[in-house]
């Protein structure tokens, strides 16, 4: 064994068994979407249809509408909420420790159960949500708060929020506390006020981290499923129905496999996209 | 300035209860006599009881049978995760070649993906090989993201262990493959326990992949906790059981290896 092959010698087991995994159903589904599926009826080829389908559909353009939206408002909140946490945790001496400790509780618990536990907190007059905002004077909708399609999608955004902002505050925490002491010294020496310090020394130096982590938190909250899946089931109607919960229902609750599978290619594609733009910023930067 | 560091905690302390307030909830949800469940106001002083847990417990089919089937299919995932990443790992973490970062960004890019988007051929797929409702198929899909998950994790571990041990070694005649098994194994062990444990965590929080694959007789400890829900009458407290129980070795994990989740989990993002 000379060392030039050793290295391509000891991936190869795991790239065979995720070929195995991924390529093949994806070469699955690329072949059936050319495909007319239906329980009896003759399968037969069908060109481009199911993909003119998917695309006209309106199904489909409201889930990448709400995933989209989703996506977007989330990761806004939680970097300014994060933000704000980290910059907060960092200004003090002691207990960061403890305060860490606390803080990743929220990111260990399981999608579902984050589901689970909100799902209860919006309970329709029972819930605490429902009780908490009666007693502020902004009565919930009478439907209960996960029957309106607007306070529905809300309450969605809030427990993404809820779970995730945690992760966002510990990684710019994180990157606070690894800042070089002696720059910031310095400028406090020349007489640079916090806000200064903050917005022309500390900002720049971890914008890359920040801007890192919102691109991984969206590409996640692309993929949203679980908490759609225990709290909403898309509904009310199909107002929080996210492009995984779309194709979950059409794969495999409906089984309109030539749909389905055509979706799974256009969805597919969409995550490419945004997974090569992080790649991009990340392990290709610069090549090496 | 004392006042300020006085409103920081106040906020800190803020924070704090708020992010902690949902799960103390349902923690106290799962020890509640059902007569307080649904108070106006919500009621957070009760006598507390073990009932549900003990009913949970002792009603076949309720919770050990899922809690097992969890155990057993993340537990074979996260060996055979671990058995295919360590030399991948390795690999990338000690080699120059061609298609290196190519192949370090399939990896990533399987481990972002929607897993819906493999899961519903997939389906089709292990129906046909009869492998739907079996613990093979959950222990076989997971590897989908466990492996990627690890050799990242595992990379950033053998990273930090020294060349120089390496170096000494195969001036003493090892070859590659036995430094790497005798030398650079053992000294990255720790990282090897906290991947295995952090693999397994998320194999144990799954929902999606039991739920398209484990049909009735392989279902998780999340599934069977869903299931609550369709029971006449849902039975909050049953439910608030399950999930303290999902929550607990997760919980526990991340709170003691919470140094290496954020920079593992930014996969490289942060050096």
């Amino acid at each position: 064994m000379n060392s030039q092959k050793l290295p391509y010698f000891l991936i190869l087991p795991s790239i065979i068994f995720l070929f195995m995994l991924t390529i093949y159903p994806m070469l699955f589904a690329l072949y059936h979407s050319f495909l007319y599926w239906m329980i009896g009826s003759p399968v037969r080829f069908i060109g481009l249809e199911n993909y003119i389908n998917v695309i006209s559909s309106s199904l489909f353009q409201n889930a990448l509408i709400v995933t989209l939206k989703f996506s977007g408002i989330v990761v806004a909140i939680e970097l300014f909420l994060g933000l704000i946490t980290a910059l907060i945790i960092a200004g003090i001496r002691r207990g960061q420790g403890i305060i860490s400790a606390i803080l990743v509780m929220p990111i260990s618990v399981a999608p579902v159960v984050a589901g689970i536990i909100f799902r209860n907190l919006y309970m329709k007059e029972t819930g605490v949500v429902d009780y908490l905002l009666t007693v502020i004077g902004l009565p919930p909708p009478p439907e209960g708060i996960l029957g309106n399609s607007n306070t529905a999608f809300l309450g969605l955004i809030v427990t993404d929020v809820w779970e995730w902002t945690p992760f966002i505050a510990l990684i710019i925490l994180a990157s606070l506390l690894s800042l070089p002491s002696d720059i910031i010294e310095a400028a406090k020496v020349d007489g640079a006020s916090d806000w200064q310090v903050f917005r022309y020394i500390k900002l720049p130096l971890i914008k890359p981290t920040i801007f890192l982590a919102a691109m991984l938190r969206f590409m996640q909250a692309y993929n949203t499923f679980d908490i759609v899946y225990v709290e909403t089931r898309g509904g009310p109607g199909i107002a929080t129905q996210t492009l995984s919960y779309h194709l979950f229902l059409e794969g495999l609750a409906y089984f309109h496999l030539g749909y389905a599978s055509a979706l799974t290619v256009v969805v597919s594609l969409i995550a490419v996209v945004l997974i090569n733009i992080y790649l991009m910023f990340t392990i290709f930067k610069g090549g090496s | 300035m004392k006042w300020m560091s006085f409103i920081r905690y106040l906020f800190i302390f803020i924070i704090l209860g708020l992010f902690m307030f949902p799960i103390v909830w349902i923690a106290m949800l799962s020890v509640k006599p059902p007569q307080y469940n649904f108070t106006v106001p919500p009621t957070f002083i009760f006598p507390p009881t073990l009932d549900h847990y003990i009913a949970c417990l002792i009603t076949p089919g309720y919770f050990v049978a899922p809690v097992y089937n969890s155990i057993i299919s993340s537990s074979i995932a996260t060996v055979m995760a671990l058995a295919f990443a360590t030399p991948a790992a390795y690999a990338f973490s000690r080699f120059r070649f061609r298609f290196k970062n190519f192949l370090m960004g399939w990896y990533l890019g399987l481990y972002l993906a929607p897993p819906i988007v493999f899961l519903v051929p997939l389906y089709f797929i292990m129906q046909k090989l009869g492998l739907v409702g079996t613990h093979a198929a959950l222990w076989i899909s997971y590897q989908m993201f466990s492996i990627p998950l690890a050799v990242w994790l595992l990379k950033n571990f053998f990273d930090e262990v020294p060349k120089e041990i390496e170096e000494a070694a195969m001036l003493d005649g090892c070859g590659v493959l036995k430094t790497m098994i005798y030398i650079t194994l053992p000294v990255g062990a720790p990282g090897l326990i906290i991947t295995a444990l952090l693999v397994f965590v998320f194999c144990w929080n799954n929902l999606l992949f039991p739920m398209a694959l484990a049909g009735r007789t392989a279902r998780t400890l999340t599934i069977s906790t869903m299931e609550q829900f369709r029971m006449i009458g849902v039975t909050w407290n049953y439910i608030a059981t399950g999930s303290v129980l999902i929550m607990l070795i997760p919980a526990i994990v991340f709170i003691i290896f919470r140094k290496y989740l954020v920079r593992g989990l930014m996969f490289g993002a942060i050096r």
